[in-house]
């Protein structure tokens, strides 16, 4: 550890133990510190927007590489500063009506397609708890098709089981059975099974799915019951031209699906009266009454939990100085003294 | 005066203290809580562990320094994983106070360890103002939106840019964030380009997010530090996470006594008050 490191490790030393001497009282030395982390703060922000904004963005591109269209957003940017002058602050109020005309298309769209409906999606569905089943053991099979173009090969099996991690090979237009065999499945039944079939080319990420919820019904999909827990599933599947010559993982996942009504209940009970509590164009009382006290149990518990993990954070925060102090700080001594 | 009345008016500064002081005896005798792991934290594990191996992946560090405690632990644990599996990390920060500079020394550090070269396996994009530009940008063209890395180097002349030129190049995104940044990783990357996104957020945050996990826009959460030790334990490389949960224990134990206590002592005074009025 050389002298400059040491030197760093010790002015940050400094600035805890400064800031944590609040707790003790407010003192000048506290003062200094929090001066300092404001105007060594505002000073940072204003260098790294000058030049990932400024130069990286406007500057360089508009003068290096002659995007010259680049100054309506730099004269928009510009006219935010007349906000300055009170004689032409107005004229800032145009950038803004872009700003926010961007801003509010943007929002809308994302928030309510990211955000809401998702959201509310869940909301409205059941809870279902999903349970891996076991496959003689293993939760999920990967084993490996090499779908080569039919022109170079003869070849052509057409029954590939997923009991193990293998190699198949087969041509376009073939039939490939997919089968598994599962037992021990406690509680399952054809009804409650769901095989999710994926495929991806070896050493590129994206998956297509064969099969993404197939249930008893999917066409395609036969779940057999064999009784004392025991299924058999087979799925059978047509390699196209759509696929790319090359070997494929194949990731083969069955699960059993239950709902869970006490939990969807319980979720229904708590969105329906929250929402009561916030409906104000009624007087609270009655049925609406008792049903805004349940949420405000509801809003209560939430808070409950929002204060839980509040106070973790917050000892995390003073463990993460302590580790510092302890580890790093008092490591430096050994070097010193 | 007596006990319950003392206990009422006691100075904050003497539960301070014992914070301090439950704070600092693990660092001094070491002692092992047990960490469980909570299913959310495995989801994310499991998502990171079936990516194909040289997977590129954007590990976004959305946290200022004052989280560090929290958050770090989360990208260090990350980076092992990612390193592992030969992946090829970019990283980014939508943070301007550290953000970056965070991102560009874990990252070189863990890069170190697993001999990771800067340009072929790992890139740090720095950062861009305006993260709801910055998110949609790149969804056409990462070049466009960062022009150069963090150093200032064109990315045409890292050759792992070259592959890479928006999200579809992208197999996953790792989010840890103090902030509400995550909201629009999901609103804009996740929900309009598809891209699947786990998240580490700090406890303050976490209760929110695990509504994301449950409808599906997260494959998994790491919350706080308790998350970060989770992780930690599930890439078998405990650090400063794990070490950091046995003061949380202990802090939680102390906090948990003054609660009862101070219940306690409130009932006792108004039964007490009630009486003298009778």
């Amino acid at each position: 550890m050389n002298w400059i490191e040491i030197l760093h490790i010790w002015i940050m030393a400094f600035v805890t133990l400064a800031l944590l001497s609040f707790l003790y009282k407010d003192n000048p030395i506290y003062k200094l510190v929090e001066h300092i982390f404001a105007g060594l703060s505002a000073g940072y922000y204003v260098g790294l927007i000058w030049d990932t904004v400024i130069v990286q963005q406007l500057y360089i591109p508009m003068f290096n590489n002659g995007k010259y269209w680049l100054i309506i957003p730099g004269i928009l940017g510009f006219l935010m500063f007349t906000r300055f002058f009170p004689k032409f602050s107005w004229v800032s109020r145009i950038s803004l009506a872009f700003f926010m005309g961007t801003a509010a298309g943007i929002f809308l769209v994302s928030q309510l397609h990211g955000l809401v409906l998702p959201q509310m999606q869940d909301t409205m569905t059941p809870r279902i708890s999903k349970e891996v089943v076991s496959l003689d053991g293993y939760a999920i099979h990967l084993g490996e098709l090499e779908i080569i173009d039919p022109n170079t090969i003869d070849l052509l099996p057409d029954t590939m089981v997923t009991t193990d991690k293998s190699e198949y090979t087969v041509a376009y237009g073939d039939s490939v059975i997919i089968s598994s065999s599962l037992k021990d499945t406690t509680g399952a039944s054809a009804d409650n099974l769901v095989v999710s079939l994926k495929i991806r080319q070896q050493k590129i990420a994206e998956e297509r799915h064969l099969l993404e919820r197939g249930t008893s019904e999917t066409e395609g999909l036969t779940i057999t019951d064999n009784g004392a827990g025991s299924f058999t599933t087979q799925y059978i599947f047509k390699p196209d031209t759509s696929y790319a010559a090359g070997v494929y993982d194949l990731s083969y996942e069955v699960k059993k699906e239950t709902i869970m009504y006490p939990l969807t209940i319980i979720i229904l009970i708590g969105v329906i009266s929250t929402l009561i509590y916030f409906y104000f164009s009624k007087e609270h009382t009655g049925v609406l009454g008792v049903t805004a006290k349940v949420g405000i149990w509801f809003i209560m518990i939430s808070f409950g939990a929002h204060f839980g993990y509040t106070v973790m954070g917050r000892v995390s925060l003073l463990i993460g100085r302590v580790q510092f102090l302890v580890e790093d700080w008092l490591g430096t001594f050994s070097n010193i003294f | 005066m007596n006990f319950w009345e003392k206990m009422e008016k006691i100075d904050r500064r003497w539960v301070y203290l014992m914070v301090g002081i439950m704070v600092v005896i693990p660092f001094i005798f070491p002692a092992n809580f047990p960490i469980s792991t909570t299913p959310e934290a495995r989801m994310l594990f499991d998502a990171v562990e079936a990516l194909p191996d040289s997977s590129v992946v954007f590990l976004v560090f959305d946290y200022y320094p004052s989280t560090i405690a929290e958050c770090e632990p989360m990208t260090i644990a990350a980076l092992h994983h990612f390193f592992r599996k030969d992946c090829k990390v970019i990283t980014l920060s939508n943070i301007p106070l550290g953000g970056p500079s965070m991102a560009e020394r874990v990252t070189r550090t863990m890069a170190e360890e697993y001999n990771k070269v800067y340009g072929v396996d790992f890139v740090n994009l720095g950062y861009k103002a305006n993260y709801v530009a910055v998110m949609s940008g790149m969804g056409t063209s990462i070049e466009s939106i960062f022009p150069a890395d963090n150093s200032g180097t064109p990315l045409s002349k890292l050759p792992l840019m070259q592959t890479v030129h928006n999200y579809d190049d992208i197999s996953f995104l790792f989010e840890v964030a103090d902030n509400a940044t995550a909201d629009y990783w999901v609103s804009i990357v996740n929900a309009q380009y598809g891209l699947p996104m786990g998240c580490g957020t700090t406890a303050v945050s976490a209760p929110k997010y695990y509504a994301f996990v449950s409808a599906g826009q997260f494959v998994g959460l790491l919350g706080g530090m308790k998350g970060a030790a989770e992780y930690e334990q599930l890439i078998h490389q405990p650090a400063k996470a794990v070490t950091g949960m046995s003061a949380q224990s202990l802090v939680h134990l102390l906090i948990i006594f003054l609660v009862i206590i101070g219940n306690v002592g409130f009932f006792l005074s108004r039964t007490k008050k009630g009486e003298a009025r009778v």
